[in-house]
């Protein structure tokens, strides 16, 4: 009993910190946004403008979403280092042993733990209509759902979503800061990192389960999820030219669209259609309209020496 | 004229006055979706046609990988522009590219797509698309809003943005869930060519282009 109290309290004042952290860098951000008032009387206010998001595609590469580049290829480094010694082969056995269905179950089971948490931040970013279908997952799925290891509630039609704190903080203005990756949970954000904290400190407190079992269940699933995705993983590290950029830049579109759509924000890319689509106008000489000519390239090919294409490449920009 | 009417006639006047100020109003709103329309038509069949084509390729049983490969690929091929495509992909970068490099680039780039692509055909096996809409972008782009129903990507929201070019609308991008490839290549190319300069983009896609694929 007293352990259960000592958590609680724990827990609380976890959270606690948290939605103060919230309170001072929303109170700051909307200082400086003057257009928006916490008293505007439309129901479905969201804070307008854009936030102050890390762009995901850096033109000059030198400092742009990642400044910390060097530290982060580190920590990437060991994360890779270890999921392909510790985490890849643990799923690669789980996968051996437990069928598929087993992994939906785990992972509805942990999904039901996870509710609390995505329904506390439905009702921070105002979502009152994904609030109400949380709700409706959390009962349906902890009762019909023999607590949670049956997923009724997408039967009935029930949608899921997924609210996370750091989410939570962008959607009321706190800017990402910049890319982080963090040991053994990778791709994130300084914004994303608080977030994590704040998510984690609400799992465990929202969880019915002791602190043990929840730790277990979460890493189950961890493995359980990691196992049914072998091959993406594998496909993307082969193919991607630089894996660090491609999770970097993946997450980070990934996370701004995420804010974009709880902001009431639908930009369905997740850049800036400038930034994108539109190189600048290089005055195109006709002949280099088409240029699809297969084979024909690779006799080019070492004709130039790489000191010679370095210079022109800098004679070009 | 108006002085002369009696109340009745004057209100019947004004009443028929607002009545038709707002069918006016109401119809250039109407005109303009129609032709929002009508500029997303041919678009949104160029990607019904060719996903379609795709599916009923993936679905054509008793062809071999390399059989299916080959004839996705000429699908493929003919809604990709794969010259402006480079040019988005390396975007400022294309500069440094000297005449030999982007005659190179082109045909390596689109090697590169069509086996990374490849390799994961896999994983539709089963799958339909549903085309859910379509918008006007600025600058006259297109964007195709679809989704994938069935396979491995079941509710995935697929999105190809179009561009009139070569006498028909090309694919420029896909966004899968939010995210652009084209952004997202864009990416990892220009943090090796800031590194390591064009021609070390071109040794990495040569390199990773001459290595054996493996079979899914």
């Amino acid at each position: 009993m007293d352990f259960r109290r000592v958590r609680a309290t724990g827990t609380v004042a976890a959270w606690l910190l948290g939605l103060g952290l919230l309170l001072v860098l929303a109170s700051s951000s909307l200082a400086a946004e003057k257009q928006w008032s916490p008293g505007d009387s439309s129901i479905a206010a969201s804070p307008a403008g854009a936030v102050e998001e890390v762009a995901p595609a850096a033109s000059s590469g030198e400092k742009g979403p990642d400044p910390w580049q060097k530290m982060n290829r580190a920590i990437f480094d060991f994360n890779e280092f270890a999921d392909v010694y510790v985490l890849a082969p643990t799923a690669r056995g789980w996968a051996f042993i437990t069928p598929h269905f087993f992994h939906v179950a785990i992972r509805n089971f942990n999904d039901l733990i996870l509710m609390p948490t995505i329904l506390f931040n439905d009702v921070l970013q105002l979502e009152g209509e994904h609030a109400m279908q949380d709700l409706g997952r959390l009962m349906f799925n902890a009762s019909f759902g023999l607590l949670g290891l049956i997923d009724v509630a997408t039967y009935m039609g029930i949608p899921q979503n997924d609210a996370d704190f750091g989410e939570t903080l962008g959607y009321w203005g706190v800017p990402s800061g910049p890319y982080l990756v963090l040991p053994l949970f990778g791709p994130s954000t300084v914004r994303g990192g608080v977030g994590r904290l704040g998510d984690g400190a609400g799992t465990f407190y929202f969880s019915y389960l002791p602190i043990w079992a929840t730790f277990l269940v979460r890493g189950v699933d961890i493995i359980s999820w990691r196992s049914e995705h072998l091959e993406d993983v594998d496909l993307s590290r082969r193919e991607s030219l630089d894996y660090y950029v491609f999770m970097r830049d993946a997450y980070l579109q990934l996370r701004r669209v995420k804010i974009d759509e709880a902001r009431g924000i639908s930009t369905q890319t997740s850049l800036e259609d400038d930034d994108l689509y539109f190189y600048d106008e290089f005055d195109d000489e006709p002949e280099e309209d088409d240029l699809e000519t297969d084979g024909q390239g690779s006799e080019s090919r070492g004709e130039l020496s790489p000191a010679a294409s370095e210079s022109a490449g800098k004679h070009g920009s | 004229m108006i002085s002369r009417m009696h109340g009745g006639e004057l209100r019947r006047f004004l009443q028929w006055g607002v009545f038709i100020s707002l069918i006016a109003c109401l119809v250039p709103p109407a005109g303009l979706a129609q032709d929002a329309d009508a500029l997303t038509t041919r678009p949104v069949e160029v990607v019904e046609k060719t996903v379609g084509e795709v599916i009923d390729v993936l679905g054509t049983p008793g062809l071999t990988d390399a059989e299916r490969r080959v004839r996705i690929e000429k699908i493929a091929f003919a809604v990709f522009d794969f010259t402006t495509l480079s040019k988005l992909v390396l975007a400022r970068n294309w500069k440094r590219l000297d005449k030999a490099q982007r005659q190179e680039f082109v045909p390596e780039f689109k090697k590169y797509l069509s086996r990374n692509y490849g390799s994961r055909l896999g994983s539709y096996e089963k799958a339909d698309v549903e085309v859910l809409g379509a918008r006007v972008e600025p600058r006259k782009d297109v964007t195709v809003f679809t989704q994938v129903d069935g396979s491995d990507f079941n509710g995935i929201a697929m999105n190809y943005r179009m561009r009139l070019g070569k006498g028909d609308w090309k694919v420029i991008d896909i966004v899968i869930e939010g995210v652009s490839m084209l952004a997202n290549f864009r990416a990892q190319f220009s943090e090796v060519i800031s590194r390591e300069g064009p021609e070390g983009l071109l040794e990495a896609m040569r390199k990773r282009n001459s290595e054996p694929e493996e079979e899914s």
